[in-house]
């Protein structure tokens, strides 16, 4: 018995990786078709890619941390069936408000300022998560609506921030960027991959990973957020507090979305300049799609994409084909995941259609 | 002084709203019908780039360009029909999608096609007519303003009548209306669904392929990768506080232009408030109305007077 | 000559024959009533008619002619309309623009209202009918909004009108008007059907009246010629006998004690009316009644899914009206609900987290927030062996059961938590035989047990076999209190039907 189900887990589990592999595989078919239609040819392409990722290990790994991280606050809120399209706007505030405490806790020793900073941030992104849980649970507004919204406040205010009371001096103020944050705060970088940007933010980010499966996987509160997602008046009727799960997950999401932000901060740019980060919450969105919301999925997808974004600059200098194609196989990607899904929707629905088989409730 | 100030601002005003209006009102159609369409910034980057495209072609036209982006902006559209409608996928996550294929098409085409990086400039286009109104330059005062107006700002404005016209006065506007409210009134009136919804979408991709043409052939002649830049979703906030009236919903579209005229005058004088803070208002002021509207929405529900049966 | 002719009409339903050999007919200009319980069959024939579902076999003859009907839109061509339970309304567009839906006339492609107008205030003209075209329909009480789907049908030409239920949603001033309209739209040789359980409106406003039970027909008769009695009979009928062996005990403690308990259904609408009973440990007290007369309401009050506008609620001497689902259940108030698929499970969820949900959070399985998951696994084992859930282990999504077992997992979640009171729903609602003598078995066994159960059932046979004493619901009041040794299921059927009533805990006429 307790072998089966591990058999049975584990079969579980290959078949998603498959599952993801077979997406991937589509959305890259459809680009070789692009490809073939545009003049390229595609296996010398794909081929580039390979190589280009195989040639800069480093780069795959500083990218696929944010994306984990991203991935993984998306995932936290799809479960329970909550959209936050607002970790952008999370991620800014996070790393704002890391630079802007790492000015003033630059002479604390680096132990106890870096986990400080990263709290800090979490704090921020947590409290702006806040408002569209709120608005949410009391007024029962759209949070897809609310968090798109806030994630241009978030970009303003940090606009101003960058470019008011923060904007650092001499050559910075060119490049519309805050001063250089202490040098002892920074993350030490990894250097089995040699010169790169991975730092041991990934680990931490892979410290997030756990933490969320086991909040998910092993406490009472995963298993209340994937009843809520799952069945809303389900849950309510087993006396399960939506509005606490919805303000949790939001709140662990904007969490999440404020680490992201100082990890890039402290981990990559060391300073906060003017928009540095683009659309990393919304490809987290694209992440957890793909991971189906698990969260060591979360760790696959965001490897797959953290390479695709970084082997796409290489990729454009070894064969001349622009990077932008990275884009479309991530569109395609998401087209044909949500098209997955909802031919499974519709197959019994043909069905239903040729059989005239109603539902138990529609016959009366 | 002042009043120079004062037409710039609105010069400027225009100029930024003309999109966002166009986009905006795109959006009106599948709001009603309750299609949630984010995909408004990705149509637009499709239309800025086929109007050039479209120039190019023709060597020169920008009336071809306006058309051919149109036409590009409703073939692309008809994926989020294919994909929302059609296939009922989500509809956020299609919006995602074709966001990303959008940007990621274009740029790439821009390098394979056109094999040139950052920008497309479309060289010796004859630019659409600007139309002089005489009669309303002839006010004191603010009269300077009207001087000049893009033909495609007044095909925005037109654009808000027929809107609103066809909304109130034709049977696809009553459809639509009913499609977001209760489809089944529709359905069992013997109307297929579908095809409002795909009315919705259509219209929506016209329109916001005309906005995306207006960025790329009216304002600047070029196009350059996610030349976009967020414009969608500003629309699509528009859109959202407007609640999908047209003319409330180009109001709010001349809010968001204004107040971005009025953030680049103060970036320019250097004056004592910051502009991205003048920025940041609208929005806050559309979660604000978005909240005030749901509040109201519930208070309603909550004081219905309980009839007896 | 017969306007409709529904003749031999078959439709199967996976389970259930809807229609078994139906003939049905209507008389040009004639106002006929088609009665039955849930279940009976009234609306997948009605539903035939209207070109929502196509029949297995037979056919159906409009004015003497054959017609095959795929669609609605083939209905209205054909010159039926069908006047919904649920309105076909969008709320935010005016009354004209709601009627001349799907037939909007046109000049220029603009809609021609003022000619559309014209043609709707003759209509409105002929029939005496008074409404504000202008205003719009959210603006408008539930008999106007009837009243603008009436006259949606006749625009649209229908010499056929169905009206399913048309009563269930009216005040009764509103269904006396109701009344006179359709005795007003028939004097123009329009034949009317409706679809209704209330036997006084069927005698007061039909010529002729069809009963079905189960799919078939058991009677069709001229209204003047039958009373309310035999028409109770005839869609009661003489079921099977599976009841259980039943052993009177003496009834313990008041468990659950109601006190003019008011609540409003999601319309807003009075859908409970000052409703007052109690239920004493070791006896099931069964409500029926048709259902939409106020039983859900009352059970979600009950079990606190809904906050009440008024009354109290006493559980154990404490009152509970205001306390949350989850400190009602920790209390001991169990609930077995009557949509066991939308509310009773999460569908995409395994049996085991569909066994734990009121099990989760205690400390045996949950210690410092961590779940003790060998020891939920060891219980959801447990139950699925000792309720006898066909399923191979308990990692299987739920949805995959059938219904029965699916029923099954949702009774031994209630019950194993040892409730002092269990609030079943509909318990045995499309679940096969074996399953339905099982679940009674342990409804039963609880009751002996000296558990209170509070069962609301659509099924006479059914509260009449298990329980200690029957409520009748109508309307949202109890009409009628009974103990299943003095009454009969006809007699239960009148009170459901809103022909007689008693007076007992309905509205106190005393000022508070």
């Amino acid at each position: 018995m307790w072998q089966n189900k591990r058999i049975r887990r584990l079969k579980g589990s290959l078949k998603a990786i498959g599952r993801q592999l077979l997406l991937i595989l589509l959305a890259m078919v459809v680009c070789s078709l692009f490809l073939l239609c545009t003049g390229y040819d595609p296996y010398i392409v794909f081929k580039a890619i390979g190589k280009a990722i195989a040639s800069d290990m480093g780069g795959t790994v500083r990218w696929a941390t944010p994306y984990i991280m991203t991935g993984l606050a998306v995932a936290l809120t799809f479960k329970a069936n909550i959209f936050n399209m607002g970790v952008d706007g999370q991620l800014y505030l996070g790393s704002i408000a890391s630079v802007w405490l790492a000015t003033r806790v630059a002479d604390w020793p680096s132990a106890v300022a870096i986990p400080f900073i990263i709290v800090f941030a979490m704090i921020v992104g947590g409290l702006y998560a806040v408002i569209p849980a709120l608005l949410k649970i009391r007024l029962n507004c759209d949070e897809v609506v609310t968090t798109l919204l806030l994630n241009y406040v978030a970009y303003f205010f940090t606009d101003y921030l960058v470019l008011g009371p923060m904007l650092g001096g001499g050559s910075l103020v060119a490049a519309q960027s805050t001063e250089y944050i202490a040098e002892n705060l920074w993350l030490p970088k990894l250097t089995w991959f040699g010169d790169s940007n991975a730092n041991i933010s990934m680990f931490i980010a892979l410290g997030f990973v756990f933490a969320v499966a086991f909040l998910l996987y092993r406490t009472k509160y995963g298993y209340e957020i994937k009843i809520c997602g799952s069945n809303m008046e389900f849950a309510r009727y087993g006396g399960i507090s939506a509005a606490k799960t919805i303000m949790l997950v939001m709140v662990l999401s904007g969490m999440l979305g404020g680490a992201t932000g100082a990890m890039e901060i402290l981990g990559v740019h060391h300073r906060f300049s003017y928009r540095y980060s683009t659309d990393v919450g919304m490809d987290g969105v694209v992440i957890a799609l793909l991971a189906g919301n698990n969260p060591f999925g979360v760790v696959l997808t965001g490897f797959f994409y953290g390479a695709l974004k970084n082997g796409a600059s290489i990729m454009q200098r070894i064969a001349d084909v622009p990077s932008s194609l990275v884009d479309i196989v991530r569109g395609s990607i998401v087209l044909i995941i949500t098209a997955n899904f909802s031919l499974k929707k519709l197959l019994p629905r043909l069905k239903k259609r040729t059989a005239a088989k109603p539902k138990e409730s529609e016959v009366a | 002084m002042t009043v120079d100030i004062l037409n710039n601002i609105i010069a400027t005003t225009l100029r930024n709203s003309t999109p966002l209006m166009l986009a905006a009102l795109g959006g009106v159609f599948c709001q009603k019908a309750r299609v949630f369409n984010i995909g408004l910034e990705g149509i637009m980057l499709i239309g800025a780039f086929s109007a050039i495209c479209g120039v190019m072609l023709s060597g020169g036209s920008a009336w071809v360009g306006l058309i051919f982006a149109i036409l590009c902006g409703m073939v692309f559209s008809l994926l989020f029909y294919l994909f929302a409608v059609k296939l009922s996928a989500n509809q956020i996550i299609t919006g995602i999608g074709l966001n990303l294929m959008a940007s990621g098409l274009t740029a790439f085409l821009l390098r394979a096609v056109f094999d040139t990086k950052g920008a497309l400039r479309a060289t010796s286009m004859t630019a659409l007519p600007t139309l002089k109104l005489s009669f309303l330059s002839k006010i004191p005062v603010i009269g300077g303003l009207f001087g000049e107006l893009q033909l495609i700002t007044i095909i925005a404005l037109v654009m808000m009548i027929v809107t609103a016209v066809i909304l109130k006065r034709m049977p696809i506007g009553a459809y639509t209306v009913a499609v977001g409210e209760m489809p089944d009134s529709v359905s069992t009136a013997g109307i297929k669904i579908h095809r409002v919804y795909l009315f919705d979408v259509l219209w929506s991709g016209a329109l916001c392929a005309c906005a995306g043409a207006y960025l790329s052939i009216v304002s600047v002649s070029s196009f350059t990768e996610d030349m976009v830049s967020g414009r969608g979703f500003t629309a699509f906030s528009a859109l959202i506080f407007g609640n999908a009236n047209p003319y409330a919903v180009c109001a709010c579209s001349l809010l968001f232009g204004f107040v971005d005229a009025v953030g680049i005058k103060l970036e320019l004088s250097r004056a004592a408030i910051p502009s991205s803070i003048i920025k940041m208002f609208p929005y806050i002021l559309t979660v604000t109305a978005l909240a005030v509207s749901c509040y109201m929405r519930q208070w309603k529900e909550n004081h219905v007077s309980p009839k007896h049966r | 000559m017969n306007a409709v002719e529904m003749v031999d009409i078959v439709k199967q339903y996976p389970g259930v024959l809807a229609s078994n050999h139906v003939n049905f007919s209507v008389r040009k200009g004639e106002i006929h009533g088609l009665v039955g319980e849930n279940g009976a069959g009234k609306s997948t024939l009605m539903n035939i008619l209207y070109g929502m579902q196509t029949p297995d076999s037979g056919e159906i003859r409009l004015h003497g002619e054959k017609i095959r009907l795929q669609s609605p839109k083939d209905a209205i061509n054909a010159g039926i309309g069908m006047v919904h339970q649920h309105f076909m309304l969008a709320p935010s567009l005016s009354v004209l623009d709601n009627i001349i839906m799907g037939k909007f006339p046109t000049k220029g492609g603009f809609i021609d209202r003022n000619k559309a107008r014209t043609e709707v205030e003759k209509i409105l003209k002929k029939y005496n009918f008074s409404l504000e075209l202008d205003a719009k329909v959210y603006q408008l009480s539930i008999g106007q909004m009837q009243r603008v789907e009436i006259v949606k049908a006749l625009y649209r030409g229908a010499d056929i009108l169905i009206l399913d239920e048309p009563t269930a949603v009216l005040t009764p001033q509103e269904a006396d008007e109701l009344i006179h309209t359709m005795r007003t739209i028939q004097k123009d040789d329009t034949s009317i059907i409706i679809i209704t359980h209330k036997l006084k409106e069927v005698m007061r406003a039909t010529d002729r009246v069809t009963v079905l039970r189960r799919g078939t027909v058991t009677g069709c008769l001229n209204t003047c010629d039958t009373n309310e009695h035999e028409l109770a009979e005839l869609m009661v009928g003489h079921e099977l006998n599976m009841s259980i062996a039943h052993e009177k005990k003496t009834t313990g403690n008041r468990i659950l004690q109601v006190e003019d308990l008011c609540m409003l259904d999601k319309r807003g609408r009075l859908a409970v009316d000052h409703i007052s009973f109690d239920v004493h440990a070791g006896e099931i007290v069964g409500i029926c009644g048709v259902e939409g007369n106020g039983q859900s309401e009352l059970v979600s009050g009950l079990t606190g899914l809904t906050r009440p506008v008024s009354g109290q609620i006493w559980f154990e001497g404490e009152q509970v009206q205001h306390r949350s689902v989850r400190a009602r259940r920790d209390l001991g108030m169990s609930h077995i609900p009557e949509d066991r698929i939308h509310v009773g499970a999460a569908r995409d969820c395994s049996i085991k987290e569909n066994l734990m949900l009121t099990a989760y959070y205690k400390k045996d399985y949950c210690k410092h927030n961590l779940l003790n998951n060998k020891a939920l696994n060891d219980l959801a084992g447990k139950l699925i062996e000792k309720y006898a859930v066909k399923v191979p282990d308990a990692d299987y999504a739920i949805g995959t059961l059938s219904g029965g077992n699916m029923q099954k997992v949702v009774i031994a979640r209630e019950i194993d938590v040892m409730p002092r009171l269990l609030v079943a729903s509909q318990p045995t609602r499309g679940v096969d035989i074996g399953a339905i003598m099982n679940i009674r078995g342990q409804l039963n066994a609880l009751r002996e047990s000296g558990v209170a159960i509070l069962l609301v059932s659509a099924e006479l046979e059914e509260i009449m076999s298990l329980s200690d004493r029957i409520l009748v619901m109508y309307e949202g009041q109890i009409v009628g209190q009974f103990t299943p040794e003095e009454t009969t299921e006809q007699e239960l059927g009148l009170y459901m039907a809103g022909a007689r009533r008693m007076n007992v805990g309905g509205p106190s006429d005393v000022a508070e």
